[in-house]
């Protein structure tokens, strides 16, 4: 009798247990899964996004991509900027992290106001940045001017490589506090008999990094990696905003070149194919995050 | 020697400078006339345009606009707090069926950029009959906020003890009366975090309103300021001052919660367990 009470208790938690899951699942797969399946179909027709006629054309949209000079362009943008993106948050994230770690009256002073940009949305950060860039009013250009460097002074967002520059400049601006503050949970998460035997045997403070500090932060690091690359592969606000894709075509990234594709060119069965990009860049994304971090389930 | 001791709190003090100078200089941008903004480039206005601010509340429409940002907001989150705390407490105990599926397909959302699907998304809402709805928003915002809130709440359920549940179940308390009246109070630290960082997104998004939102009265803040550009071209002052006014609520939520917002981020990465 005890027994089946128990298998029925058991039974009826699993129950509840499942119908909290099931709560989750209904708009994740109805919103996200779902579209996400869709994309990777609609990608094989030709379709104008408005109009009920549809052609399914095999692989057509897929084999235009592979010569779309658009999607190329776009396509190394995307990856010049993840890769600026990884690079420059992490070292000058851990930079920040250590010097603040070493001097903690400036460093608490610092750690709460690089953050601040991260809360301020990409479109207000884009249209600041738009103007500080601007050769007449903004004060970088004027600041290059002052100090005669006038070649500095151009007109940063009409330019290819000086837009695409001036938005991992803004991008570094905005999101580098993310990097600082892990670095410094890192940082302080390591104990301090490290710190103590690491100066009893005279290392100094780039050795101690070396030998020492990195070594210990190593799983902070992978994941500093995949998260900036995620969130990289995710910005359309921003460059929405500062720059609008332009000049002319010149600074897109994939999911500024599909939102063209598909609501101004009307070409939505194409755009949809060129998300596959982003689908794998992101199941990438998500095997090595396993990888690294052999989460437990 | 005392050289090298100065350079590290100077460099520091230096990115402080440079991370706040561009919010003061759009401050003072607010407060001048068109014509100064081309000939005081740093310094403050020499006569402040106080009403620039009123004009950009009620002309730019940025009042109407905050009023649509609170509304999604709050209603995204209000959702997000109810059911992912749920899925968050349903994975972490138990040995359900098909959790490890469920556990890998959350995983994808937190990694796949949702741009891929923008056109089965709006396709989707236009089926639904709700695209240039808040619905349509919310409903976007919910779905791709989950993994997020999921991933950071399931950890504090997973350090929980064991013993606790057990003496609960004793006390002959069902199993959601457990989730509610002794898991989820523990979880909440966790919880607050996960919302404060899915509302400073949703407040901040523009993607979803650009592609789910046609008629104008329903705009979000920052939508509202693209479009704000896009009429007022050359009225710096104005729209600078609308950047002031839609930055202002974040900030403030910062200001409170500065402390829960950092560890949150760092818990972001700590979410192994």
């Amino acid at each position: 009798m005890v027994l089946t009470k128990k298998i029925k208790t058991e039974i009826s938690r699993k129950k509840t247990l499942y119908l909290m899951l099931f709560v989750v699942c209904v708009p994740y797969f109805i919103f996200f899964l779902y579209p996400m399946i869709d994309s990777l179909i609609i990608g094989f027709y030709r379709w104008s996004g408005i109009s009920p006629k549809m052609d399914f054309v095999w692989i057509d949209n897929y084999i235009r991509l592979i010569f779309d000079e658009y999607l190329r362009s776009a396509l190394i943008n995307t990856l010049i900027f993840t890769f600026a993106a990884i690079f420059l948050h992490t070292v000058i994230g851990f930079a920040f992290a250590w010097l603040a770690f070493k001097h903690r009256r400036t460093g608490r002073l610092f750690i709460s106001i690089v953050y601040i940009p991260m809360v301020v949305s990409f479109v207000a950060v884009g249209l600041m940045w738009r103007w500080i860039y601007d050769p007449n009013i903004g004060f970088l250009t004027q600041f290059f001017k002052s100090i005669k460097l006038e070649a500095l002074a151009a007109p940063w967002l009409a330019n290819k490589t000086t837009a695409l520059i001036g938005i991992i400049l803004t991008g570094t601006w905005y999101g580098v506090g993310f990097s600082t503050i892990v670095f410094s949970a890192g940082l302080r998460a390591i104990p301090q008999s490290m710190f103590d035997s690491a100066k009893i045997d005279g290392l100094s403070d780039l050795q101690a990094i070396r030998h020492v500090i990195l070594p210990q932060l190593k799983e902070v690091i992978a994941v500093i990696f995949i998260f900036i690359a995620a969130s990289s592969l995710k910005t359309f606000d921003l460059i929405w905003a500062l720059t609008g894709g332009g000049p002319a075509r010149d600074t897109e990234v994939v999911s500024l070149f599909m939102y063209q594709e598909a609501f101004a060119s009307m070409k939505a069965g194409y755009a949809s194919a060129a998300g596959i990009i982003l689908f794998l860049a992101g199941i990438l994304l998500v095997v090595i995050y396993l990888r690294i971090t052999r989460v437990k389930v | 020697m005392k050289m090298t001791k100065w350079i590290g709190p100077i460099v520091l003090i230096i990115w402080v400078i440079f991370v706040i100078y561009p919010f003061i200089w759009t401050v003072f941008m607010s407060l001048k006339t068109d014509p100064e903004v081309f000939t005081n480039t740093w310094a403050p206005p020499t006569d402040p345009q106080w009403a620039h601010y009123q004009q950009a509340w009620e002309e730019g429409g940025l009042g109407l606009a905050m009023t649509n940002s609170f509304i999604i907001t709050v209603s995204s989150v209000v959702i997000l707090a109810i059911i992912s705390p749920m899925g968050a407490y349903a994975l972490s105990t138990g040995n359900l069926r098909g959790k490890k599926i469920i556990f890998y397909l959350l995983l994808v959302g937190m990694f796949i950029a949702p741009h891929m699907m923008m056109v089965p998304l709006y396709k989707l809402m236009a089926q639904l009959r709700i695209v240039n709805t808040f619905f349509a928003l919310i409903a976007a915002y919910v779905s791709s906020g989950l993994p997020y809130c999921v991933f950071l709440i399931r950890p504090a359920f997973l350090v929980m003890p064991k013993s606790l549940e057990e003496s609960a179940k004793v006390d002959g308390l069902s199993t959601f009366q457990i989730y509610r009246k002794i898991a989820l109070p523990l979880a909440m630290p966790a919880v607050i975090v996960a919302l404060i960082l899915e509302a400073v997104f949703i407040w901040n998004d523009l993607f979803y309103p650009l592609l789910l939102l046609k008629t104008e009265s329903l705009f979000p803040l920052p939508l509202r300021l693209i479009v704000f550009r896009g009429t007022f071209t050359i009225r710096y002052g104005l729209l600078s001052a609308g950047i002031i006014i839609s930055a202002v609520p974040m900030v403030i939520l910062y200001v409170f919660f500065a402390d829960r917002i950092r560890k949150g981020m760092a818990a972001q990465l700590g979410m192994k367990a």
